[in-house]
């Protein structure tokens, strides 16, 4: 969101950045999509994870894992009075299986999730849409050992071999560390095991249902409503609406002390919006959170109503709906009969 | 454009915007949102509820609810996408339906029924599926095996360039028949802790470790996991080798296939399982390489899953039975009855129909 600048006058900016930065974020969005039908024939859209998050996820793990280490090896050590014989093998073995054995079991206990994954709203999913299965959760932690603990090993070694001058095994590294790499050189994102367990990993942030800003109606009747003529909200379209509801969300969410921190910004906005529709009645100062609400709710009916015939006005550069024309009208209602093939 | 789309009504007076001719068109969305907004909310509760605490949280009301729950929400989602602009109720309704999709559709059998199953059906038919693979490292194996036989047998000093002294242990040809006898197939029982704690433990991450990395370096195109198969044979027909020109080939045959039969499988399963991905990858056939990979990958690593339980077995049979049982033909005998477990096993065909991918 933009922040209010105190310096008001010669600034455009609050709809513009809006506006650069919801187009950035649509575009990068719509690479990472991937759709997922359900069995009712509906697509789903999923985002895939980014790799940061997916490095950050499994770093948090790795560090919860090395916190299940310590406190199975203090409490082993502590609580039974072992011969220094078993102790080892015992600890051996317990941290052996953990390391084995904590990925899997968080991705089969939460549904593909693992703690660090949870915290980053990751969450892995099968790539065809059914059902994650223990097999294919088996699968895509089996090949850690060689995704990440080998390079890791590998580069260990070449460290040591580099100051003994002795050859290092630097074809090896190399391998190593591009299958490390791998997620980085697909569209998917796919790790190794991703590619084993026919799996991916999604990211799945909880949203909120927020209130329906249309229906705000800030303590005035509807007959003092603005009005706004057919040809003025034919101007704008999607985009700018989205805009314009994410500013009157930010404010609507303030506390009322601290919304006239937004006061600059409303003014600008509508003003831009009236020379742009060429709305001439001159709006008095403490209307204007009203007169863009307003417009909102009249743009969205428009719109809307568009969409119902089938047309969706992208932005304020794509053409007008011009009403529904009787032979639009026609196509809509009749779709077109396929003739049968011949046999 | 002078049309009044809905004529307005009393109770939903806050959902109209005055047209531009002074007449009232009603913001179809909203009262489209007021209709269904409790159901959402419903939906959303139960599908929170499964995440943070599974589905077994549910009475059987909320179970039964779920699923009406869900396919009202899909249905709102098909005419939402098309009808209405508002960006937020539109984020959340994509969400909402892709957490309860998951929930709706996702996994409902206990970890106890996936391993019964797995190990009544999905192991062996694994098994079966691969029987190609297993059959090639086989091959490889025993070639290995006798090319370090011959290799040791004509010339002596290959031993200590084959055998690394970690794993010789000091058996080469400078010890005699009798320090093999003693040191290494008649060893003295060392006591339970020692064998079947300690040196099965040993040998059983050892083992697991060599086994994964031949599964997972099936990765690079099968190459390293060849060359880690044939190594392995190599490593085991030099010490047949040193064994023969000792003549103690029978006494080091029974000690080795005690635990051998099933350690040795346990090896050729992980091997075969690296090349099935392998060749997935490098002979990607109809399908592309990736789903090629996602419909072998799963059976590969039931397979290799498998194949870590064995090592577990092989590795108490190792570190206990085989010097707790000291007479040669008691040896083959239990040897021999392991691999014919073994195969009675992967023959095994579960009655019961398996469960579909989804």
């Amino acid at each position: 969101m933009a922040t209010p600048n105190p310096k008001a006058g010669q600034r455009r900016p609050a709809v513009n950045r809006l506006n650069a930065k919801a187009s950035q974020r649509a575009r990068l969005s719509q690479m990472d999509r991937r759709l997922l039908v359900s069995p009712e024939g509906l697509p789903l859209v999923m985002n895939l994870a980014g790799i940061n998050a997916r490095i950050s996820a499994f770093m948090i793990d790795l560090c919860l894992m090395g916190g299940f280490i310590v406190f199975f090896v203090v409490s082993i050590v502590f609580l039974f009075k072992l011969n220094s014989f078993i102790l080892i093998t015992l600890l051996e073995f317990g941290v052996f299986t953990i390391s084995q054995l904590y990925f899997i079991y968080f991705e089969l206990a939460w549904q593909g999730r693992t703690p660090g994954k949870k915290f980053l709203n990751l969450r892995v999913v099968n790539r065809k849409g059914g059902e994650l299965t223990p097999g294919a959760i088996i699968a895509r932690n089996l090949t850690r050992e060689v995704e990440v603990f080998l390079p890791l090993a590998l580069v260990l070694q070449n460290f040591f071999e580099f100051f003994s001058n002795s050859a290092p095994s630097v074809g090896a590294l190399i391998w190593a560390l591009t299958l490390s790499a791998l997620p980085s050189f697909n569209k998917d994102r796919l790790r190794a095991g991703d590619l084993l367990a026919g799996t991916m990993v999604v990211t799945m942030p909880k949203r909120v249902l927020l209130s329906d800003i249309s229906q705000d109606t800030l303590g005035v009747q509807d007959s003092e409503a603005f009005v706004f003529t057919p040809t003025q909200l034919s101007i704008y379209g999607r985009q700018e609406l989205e805009v314009l509801e994410n500013i009157l969300r930010t404010v609507a969410d303030l506390p009322v002390s601290k919304r006239n921190l937004y006061d600059d910004t409303l003014q600008i906005v509508c003003r831009k919006i009236c020379a742009k529709i060429d709305y001439r009645d001159p709006i008095p100062t403490d209307k204007v959170r009203r007169f863009l609400s307003d417009f909102y709710k009249a743009e969205r009916a428009q719109l809307e109503r568009g969409l119902l015939f089938g047309y969706l006005k992208v932005n304020q550069s794509s053409k007008p709906f011009k009403g529904p024309s009787t032979s639009a009208a026609y196509k809509l209602t009749q779709p077109p009969i396929k003739e049968p093939p011949k046999s | 454009m002078s049309h009044t789309l809905e004529k307005s009504a009393p109770e939903q007076a806050s959902a109209q915007v005055v047209s531009g001719d002074g007449g009232v068109v009603t913001l179809r969305s909203a009262n489209f949102r007021r209709g269904r907004e409790k159901s959402w909310q419903q939906l959303d509760d139960l599908v929170s509820l499964v995440e943070k605490k599974g589905i077994g949280s549910l009475t059987t009301q909320q179970a039964i609810e779920l699923p009406k729950l869900y396919q009202a929400e899909i249905s709102s989602l098909a005419v939402a996408r098309n009808t209405i602009l508002d960006k937020n109720l539109a984020e959340y309704l994509e969400n909402l339906s892709i957490r309860a999709y998951l929930v709706v559709y996702g996994p409902r059998k206990s970890l106890y029924e996936c391993s019964a199953e797995f190990l009544l059906n999905g192991f062996p038919s694994s098994v079966r599926a691969l029987k190609r693979y297993i059959f090639v490292t086989a091959c490889l194996l025993l070639l290995a095996v006798l090319v370090g036989f011959v290799m040791v047998t004509s010339n002596h000093d290959n031993f200590d360039l084959l055998v690394p002294s970690f794993v010789s242990d000091d058996r080469n040809y400078s010890s005699t028949t009798n320090d093999l006898l003693k040191n290494e197939i008649f060893l003295p029982w060392q006591g339970f802790q020692e064998s079947f704690i300690y040196f099965a433990n040993t040998l059983f991450r050892h083992n697991t470790a060599v086994c994964l990395l031949s599964f997972g370096l099936g990765f690079a195109f099968g190459v390293p996991t060849i060359l880690l198969i044939f190594y392995n044979g190599l490593l085991l027909g030099a010490m047949i080798g040193l064994h023969h020109d000792k003549q103690l080939t029978a006494e080091f045959l029974a000690w080795l296939s005690i635990h051998g039969v099933t350690e040795l499988s346990a090896v050729v399963l992980s091997g075969a399982a690296g090349l099935s991905i392998a060749s997935n990858i490098v002979f990607p056939g109809r399908k592309s390489r990736y789903q090629n990979l996602a419909a072998g990958g799963l059976k590969a690593a039931q397979v290799m899953v498998g194949a870590v339980i064995m090592l577990f077995i092989a590795g108490i049979l190792e570190g206990g039975f085989r010097q707790l049982i000291a007479s040669t033909p008691a040896r083959f005998i239990i040897g021999l009855l392991t691999g014919v477990l073994w195969v009675l096993y992967f023959r095994l065909k579960s009655s019961k129909p398996a469960h579909g991918d989804a």
